[in-house]
Formats: C-alpha cells, structure tokens, sequence
C-alpha cells in the first residue's frame, strides 16, 4: 500500500527510476541554460568583430571561438539551443493537443475514424522534411509557419498512439458500465479514457518533442527552417561546413549540442514509459 | 392476480445474429447466437439464465441491459417496449433502472479513479442526490452496506481484493437505485467463501431495495441457492424453464439432466466419478 493521494506515489515512481530523472534534470539544465544564459550573461550573438574571425575556443574569451564574421560561438549555440527547443516544444504541445482529440475522437466514432485515419496515412507519407519545405515555401519562412509545419507532420503520429491505446480501453468493462449508466461520450473520453491514455500520450510527446528539433534542425540546415540571422543548430552547421577543416569548433558544438539534447529528450521519454506503465503499478 | 400480473422484464422472442463477411459480400457467415428466446422475470423474483459457455446468456444479459440491439424480438421493461428506443430515450427511462454487474471486478473499474470517483460519477450520470456531500453520503453508506466502509472511498481498485471489488462493483450499480439487476457471472470469478459471502449479500440487498435479480451462471449449485425460477440456455435456444424445485426436481431434457449432474457433491461417499 503506498501512501495515498497522487503527488507522493508519483514522486516515488519518478525517483525510483533513474533514466527518467538523470533525463529530466539533464533536460532542464540545457533549457535553463539556453533560456537564462544569454539573458543574464548579456550575451550577443549577432555582433560581428573582424579583429577575432575564426578564433579558437578559449581565444580572448570566446569559450567556444567565434565564427567566420567574429560572432561568439558560445553565444549562438546557446541561442540555437533556445530557437530548437521553442520550436520543438511547441510543435510537440500543437500536435500532442490536436492528435490527442483526434485520436480520443476516432476511436470512439468509428466511421469518424475511418475517415480521420485516412487523413493521417495520407500525410504520413509526406516525408517531414519534404512537407516542411513546401509548407515553409508556400507560407513564408517564419518561425511561426516552421511549428506549424512541424505540429501538422507530427499530428499523425500521436493520434495513431491514442487511438490504439483508446480503442485497447474501449474493451475494457468500466466503458460498458459507464454506457450502461447513461453517459454520454464526452464524459466516457475525457473523464475516464483520457486518464487512461495519458501516459502513452506524454510518453509520445516527448518523442515528439525530439523528432520536431530533428527535422527542424534539418531544415534550417537546408535552408527552410529558422531563418538567418537568428541562429539555430541546424543553419549554424550549415554555415560551417565552408570552414569545417580549418574551424573544427564551428561544426562540434552545435552538433554535439543537437545530438546531446535529442538523446537526453529520449532518455527522458524512456524513463516516462517505464514509470507510467499501468501494468507495472498493478 | 392474472389480470394485473404485470412482470418487470418481459423478453419476448428474441433472436440475435452475428455476421461475419468474408471477402465477398456473398460469402456471408451467419452465427445465430439467440433463436427465439423468450421469458419473464416478476417483481422481487430472482430468475437464474444457466448454460455452458457460448450457449448465448451473455448476449442475452448486453440485450437486455441496452448494450446491443437483437436482431428481431422485443424487450419490455415494467410495460415499457424499449428496444428500439433511442440513446436519448434509453438514457431517460432504462439506464438508471436496469444495471449490470460484470464477471471481471477488475476491468469493470477505471483504474485511475478512485472508488469515490467511481460511486459519485454513478450518480452524478444519473441525477441521484442533490449535492455532492449528499452523493457522498450515499455512496459511503452504501459501501458500508456491502461490508466495506469509508475507508475504502480515497482508495484505488488496484488496493482491493477480487472479493472486495465485486462488492464495490455492487454498490456502485445500487447507489443509483436499479429495479433490475442484472449479475452477468458476477460471483463465478470469485473463490468459493467469497463467493457465498456476495450471495448472501445480495439476498439480503434484495428485501433491502426490492430488487428483481437476473442471474446469468453455469453455476447450478449457485442457482438452487439463489433462484426463484431458472431457463436452462443451449446453443441460443432455451431449452427449459420453470422453478428452481421443478426443474431441479424432474429436468425434462437430457441437457438440463447433464448440468445437474455436473454439480459438485459435498459428500465424499457418493462420488460421481467412479460411478
């Protein structure tokens, strides 16, 4: 018997497994990081200085260097970090908020569903990166119209988790006794399927999460995504490529920088689907 | 008494089939899972649908209780022909009345809401009770009438035994005040001394609440301690029916005489087996 109420047994799970809080805190410090940094730090990431063009880290205070017009490297990595996160953390919550009612939705209205799913294997087979460009293309190169492509892309994807994970709670008794009761289906999706698929649900998000930084870092890197000057991991890798024998530093740390945050975001999702596992608390 | 005689479920000729389609719209495969059944259960009265598995009695029970429509026959709730009712018109006059108890105690309780959560959404659903604190107060008495207390109100379904969830699944169907309960196998799952301490219970909820009870077992020790009357089902047709004395007495069909003889006896001298 666990102590009762929910914020107590949920700590407990949390802590008790390692993956989800070595992730969480990881993931918290590099947000933290890219959000306050340069903000308390004063940082300038678009100042140029022609006097220090492709200095090493370390060189005359530029902890990562700089790049090929003198702007601090470390600056822009951090203000990368803070444009992909943004973007894919909102792409995440859009997605995760409109394929949550999708799915909800299509599970529980069948020939709503057919209809729905169909939509979905329909952009599913857009690549994301391919519906990315012609979004972008089609809407201008806006920060804003990159989430939007990016929530578009990865709605499917969450609504076909939901909707599995729905449609295994629809054979459970408990739903047939609430119809047998009179309610109606709001109150069955949303007060009692809903509690159910939550996990799954925060689980998919965070994959999400990592994918949208992936695909927009890919973006950027052609040419689609975060439009310059304003950096992002994706156009600063694009940058450096001219300079990549000479300037090793301007490909490692937003790259290293992309690949750490990406595979703590999925160790954190990891760790979720092993805490939230229903299976496991019975 | 023959002309008010008025019974609280009426089934009348009720006939249900699965289809299944193959590929082509020909190859149609039909599965009569109901032929012509047909019974009535009376006021207060206990009525026992026994057979093996497969032989419809589940089907019958989710017909009854509105969770799926027969393909021809009618069903009568206390005068009242519902079965082409609307969700809207069953939600009014049939939901609140007639309640089912499931085989499985686990599945039939969200996992994530506590026992609380359960009773009160049951009655909210229904409109039973004014305000909350008065819902609550139902609901705890309630519990307590099937032998667990307040205590068990904050708690969640994975902190109780089998046993103890029935119970709780029991409860949760009376708090909003059904005339007819419909116990589709609700004590098979439980170990023996459970299962006759639910029995018990719900003999003494009968009087309590004037409950009609339709019982749905291939338990027939359960049913001569039960039931009032017993329909002997077999491949979706009811093969036999009558009071529990007659039909344990003189069972007109082979099959009847088969399930009685299926039942455990407690005296080790007169063992079946050895013949």
């Amino acid at each position: 018997m666990a102590a009762d109420g929910n914020g107590p047994r949920w700590l407990k799970a949390l802590l008790a497994s390692p993956t989800t809080l070595v992730g969480g805190v990881l993931l918290a410090v590099i947000a933290l990081a890219c959000f306050l940094m340069p903000w308390l730090g004063h940082m300038d990431a678009y100042a140029t200085n022609t006097s220090a063009m492709l200095a090493a880290p370390g060189a005359s205070g530029h902890l990562m260097g700089t790049d090929n017009v003198g702007r601090d490297l470390f600056a822009r990595v951090l203000l990368g970090g803070k444009a992909s996160l943004t973007v894919g953390f909102s792409a995440a919550l859009i997605a995760g908020i409109v394929g949550l009612v999708v799915g909800l939705y299509s599970a529980y209205y069948p020939r709503l569903g057919y209809m729905l799913m169909r939509i979905c294997d329909g952009l599913m087979a857009f690549p994301a990166i391919l519906f990315g460009i012609v979004f972008v293309g089609s809407f201008g190169q806006t920060t804003r119209s990159v989430v939007l492509a990016l929530s578009i892309v990865f709605i499917p994807m969450v609504a076909r988790v939901v909707r599995s994970a729905t449609l295994a709670n629809m054979n459970e008794n408990y739903v047939q006794v609430l119809v047998n009761l009179g309610a109606g289906g709001n109150r069955i999706l949303w007060r009692n399927i809903a509690l159910n698929v939550i996990g799954e649900w925060i689980v998919e998000v965070t994959f999400v999460f990592a994918d949208a930084i992936l695909v927009e870092a890919a973006m950027s890197f052609i040419g689609a995504g975060i439009p310059q000057p304003h950096p992002s991991w994706g156009n600063m890798l694009y940058d450096s490529r001219t300079y990549i024998y000479s300037a090793w530093w301007l490909t490692v740390f937003p790259g290293v920088a992309l690949a750490l945050t990406v595979f703590v975001i999925n160790m954190f999702g990891d760790g979720l689907r092993e805490v939230l596992d229903p299976k496991k608390r019975r | 008494m023959a002309t008010q005689h008025r019974p609280i479920l009426q089934v009348n000729n009720l006939c249900k089939d699965y289809v299944t389609r193959g590929f082509s719209h020909n190859a149609a495969n039909i599965f009569h899972a109901l032929k012509n059944v047909s019974f009535e259960v009376d006021h207060r009265q206990t009525y026992a649908l026994v057979g093996e598995s497969g032989s419809g009695k589940s089907t019958t029970a989710k017909i009854i209780s509105a969770l799926e429509k027969p393909t021809s026959g009618t069903v009568v709730f206390d005068g009242d022909n519902y079965t082409d009712d609307s969700p809207r018109q069953l939600r009014r006059d049939i939901r609140g009345n007639i309640q089912m108890v499931f085989q499985d105690p686990f599945s039939s309780l969200n996992p994530r809401k506590s026992i609380a959560g359960a009773l009160l959404e049951a009655m909210e659903i229904q409109n039973v009770g004014n305000t909350k604190r008065e819902r609550l107060d139902a609901a705890e008495s309630m519990l307590e009438r099937v032998g667990l207390g307040s205590w068990a109100l904050n708690r969640y379904p994975y902190q109780f035994s089998g046993g103890q969830l029935q119970r709780i699944n029991i409860a949760r169907a009376l708090v909003v005040e059904p005339k007819l309960l419909i116990l589709d196998e609700s004590v098979s799952a439980l170990d023996v001394s459970v299962q006759a301490q639910v029995l018990n219970l719900l003999q003494d909820l009968k009087e309590e609440f004037a409950l009609s009870y339709l019982f749905i077992t291939h338990d027939l020790s359960v049913v001569r301690f039960i039931a009032d009357r017993v329909g002997v089902l077999r491949k979706g047709t009811l093969v036999e029916e009558g009071t529990v004395g007659e039909v344990f007495a003189n069972p007109r069909t082979d099959y009847t005489r088969n399930l009685l003889d299926s039942i455990p006896l407690p005296d080790p001298s007169r063992h079946q087996l050895a013949g």
